[in-house]
């Protein structure tokens, strides 16, 4: 990233943590005046909408150039070319003051990706080193658009394409293990570093995210028998898989064990992302631990792992209310300046995922169908 | 932590934009000595929610033989019954502007409430089939008590599922994509989304111009231009015979809320007319050229247009403030 870009970026931090500082009435309008004067370089922060408007059209315009050449057999010069171009607006798109033309900039800068893809695949045809060729091609292409531009959407699929790339060896599992472990050691640092770009930051935290999911589905007993990270290499299922009941073992401990691991990390450091990891992780080891060790019937570990969810949280909430300045250990569950667009995007994606199913133009009569899966909300089709 | 907005505090306090008090508590913010988790105990708890929804479904399926229906449904009614109590002894009073930050479990147990009724509901009919051929009705019972939890709760979340249970009982689903059950009688379908649509989004204006809930009208105007503009593309593109009056109406309706959009400043019916409207505008074009190839890159060229245009807009969106 470019110096100016830096600067003006850390000026959009202080001038975006200010605009929440007021919104929680933390500060007057006067300071917030006085602290966007003082930090006045504009860095764009396109909102969810205009980002979603922009990427509409821009996916419309590539998409359908490489319709059209595709029917006369030009795809790949046309997608070098295509990549080339949109690489070059991005970089022109990415500082500007204007927020549609910084969210043309994210879309442009996406699409140079994937056309550089689309072309690299046209160029060396089909074949087993053609996937092994573009993963590592998308994620050195998505690395220096992480850097370059400082999007860490990128810098996730970089490390992405990346942990792909390393499953396409025959010691895939043990790469994973052992890179995505040390990667995420080498990004803990970083995600505080006061040199780095905010954005590179969260790069790195997106890397770490990564890394970790890495080396969970590494370890994993589920993911480990029905050899997950084998089948990404065409080659993984034609080796004999008979694995030692130690190792198995070991798996089965790993899998208990990272979750545990994850969240102690992530309550020590206080940082939610390593709070999350660990969540999602315990999720699924406890769904794998179901899948080997059949405990009770399936309806009810879903309603008791419901109520524990439920429980869990408000145990946490009253824990921590009841404790002086409603914190305990640096950690409160009052809201903080947060961000309110994350919370709605929360509640949307609950309203929308619980939507019913419209009704049924021919009903089965008297027939009641539960089972697990979607739930038509209000019970709409009858199926839960 | 955040190095720049843990600096920065430093220097405003020295230069007195911020107190020592003031700066003391952002600091502990922005160097991370303390930490909001409500994100997370939210997510767990919608997480729980589904999960719960979920379990109960499955155990209604296996044992309604075994159980009896009697006592399913009074379990079912005595757990929604459980979490209405919750949510009510820790809500605020009834009022018809926003109520400040509620308790971070009321919505989604006020969500769980709703959902075990609308549950219980589809179980007891499925049972005893007391509406006979209406039994969809039970889908507006839900709707309608959905509808006024969220009214008194003051649930935005609660009132989302409040109105795609009405729009289910019409038939219409409103996931992504669009879909509807009744696909061999499409002009049912659309003149139903388009009644809906319209209802919603008379509610969204009625909520603003009486002051009653004003905020919930970003969710009403959601859903109502969801299922307005749905109707109408779906007449463009399903409608073989009758598209041009389609197209009439939809690409008219998108400009109508272009201008309404940029005139009020309303990001959201913004993208969403200008979407519907370039939508629309694909099928007469398709039907005007020769080839695909012409199509295409008359698509590209456009959407290219679009975003230039969409520049321009913006800046003149603000220039004029």
């Amino acid at each position: 990233m470019r110096a100016a870009w830096v600067r003006a970026e850390r000026n959009g931090e202080v001038r975006q943590a200010a605009h929440s500082w007021r919104e929680a009435n933390a500060i007057d309008e006067a300071a917030l005046s006085a602290i966007e004067a003082l930090y006045s370089a504009a860095w764009p922060n396109p909102g969810l909408l205009w980002g979603v408007l922009l990427f509409f059209f821009v996916t419309f315009f590539v998409g359908a150039l490489l319709a059209s050449v595709g029917i006369l057999h030009q795809v790949e010069v046309t997608a070098f070319l295509l990549s080339g171009g949109l690489a070059f607006a991005a970089d022109r798109l990415r500082p500007s003051a204007s927020t549609v033309k910084a969210a043309a900039g994210g879309g442009a800068a996406f699409w140079s990706v994937v056309c550089l893809l689309i072309g690299t695949a046209e160029a060396i045809g089909s074949g087993e080193r053609t996937w092994t060729l573009l993963l590592l091609v998308g994620a050195a292409a998505f690395a220096a658009g992480a850097w370059r531009w400082g999007y860490p959407a990128f810098a996730f699929f970089a490390g992405l394409f990346f942990f792909l790339l390393l499953a396409r060896f025959p010691p895939g599992r043990a790469l994973w293990l052992v890179l995505g472990a040390a990667l995420a050691a080498a990004c803990a640092p970083f995600l505080d570093r006061p040199a780095l770009a905010p954005s590179h930051r969260r790069g790195a935290a997106a890397v770490l995210a990564v890394s970790l999911a890495a080396v969970y589905a590494a370890v994993n007993l589920y993911a480990f028998d029905r050899r997950i990270v084998e089948s990404v290499s065409s080659t993984g299922w034609s080796t004999p898989h008979s694995p030692a009941a130690t190792v198995r073992f070991l798996a089965a401990i790993a899998t208990a064990v990272f979750p545990l691991f994850v969240l102690g990390w992530g309550i020590r450091a206080r940082r939610t992302l390593l709070l999350d990891a660990g969540i999602v992780s315990a999720v699924l080891s406890i769904a794998t631990l179901r899948f080997y060790v059949h405990i009770a019937p399936l309806w009810a570990v879903l309603s008791v792992a419901g109520c524990g969810l439920i429980l869990l949280p408000l145990g946490v909430h009253r824990w921590l209310a009841q404790s002086p300045g409603w914190q305990r250990g640096g950690f409160t569950a009052e809201p903080l300046f947060e961000d309110k667009e994350r919370q709605q995007t929360l509640g949307a994606l609950g309203a929308l995922s619980l939507s019913p199913q419209a009704r049924s133009a021919s009903p089965e009569p008297g027939r009641f169908s539960g089972g697990g899966g979607s739930f038509g909300g209000g019970g709409s089709s009858g199926t839960f | 932590m955040n190095p720049e907005v843990a600096d920065a505090i430093g220097v405003l306090t020295e230069k007195g934009i911020l107190s020592p008090d003031q700066s003391a508590t952002l600091l502990r913010v922005a160097r991370r000595d303390l930490v909001s988790i409500r994100f997370e105990l939210r997510a767990l708890l919608y997480a729980g929610v589904l999960l719960a929804v979920s379990g109960v479904g499955l155990f209604l399926k296996q044992n309604q033989e075994r159980i009896g229906p009697v006592t399913i449904a009074s379990l079912l009614a005595a757990a929604a019954v459980g979490c209405f109590l919750f949510v009510l002894r820790r809500s605020p009073p009834f009022s018809w502007s926003a109520c400040g930050e509620s308790h971070v479990a009321s919505d989604y147990l006020l969500l769980l409430a709703v959902l075990l009724i609308g549950s219980d509901l589809a179980y007891v009919e499925s049972r005893f089939r007391f509406l006979g051929a209406d039994w969809a009705y039970h889908l507006l019972v839900v709707s309608v008590i959905a509808i006024a939890a969220a009214y008194r709760f003051d649930s935005g979340v609660v009132l989302s599922l409040g109105l795609s249970s009405l729009a289910a009982w019409r038939g219409l689903s409103t996931r992504i994509p669009m879909e509807s059950r009744f696909s061999d009688r499409p002009g049912e379908i659309r003149a139903n989304a388009l009644a809906c649509g319209v209802l919603f989004l008379a509610a969204a204006f009625v909520s603003v111009r009486t002051k009653r809930k004003a905020h919930f009208e970003p969710v009403f105007a959601a859903f109502g231009w969801l299922l307005l503009f749905g109707g109408l593309l779906s007449g463009v593109f399903e409608d073989k015979f009758g598209w041009p009056l389609w197209e009439i109406a939809a690409f008219g309706a998108a400009a109508a809320v272009i201008a309404f959009a940029y005139r009020f400043r309303r990001l959201f019916d913004f993208t969403v007319g200008v979407i519907a409207g370039y939508l629309a505008l694909l099928r007469p074009w398709k039907a005007s050229v020769a080839t695909d190839e012409v199509f295409f890159f008359g698509v590209a060229v456009s959407s290219l247009a679009v975003v230039v245009l969409l520049a321009a807009t913006y800046r003149r969106m603000r220039r004029s403030g």
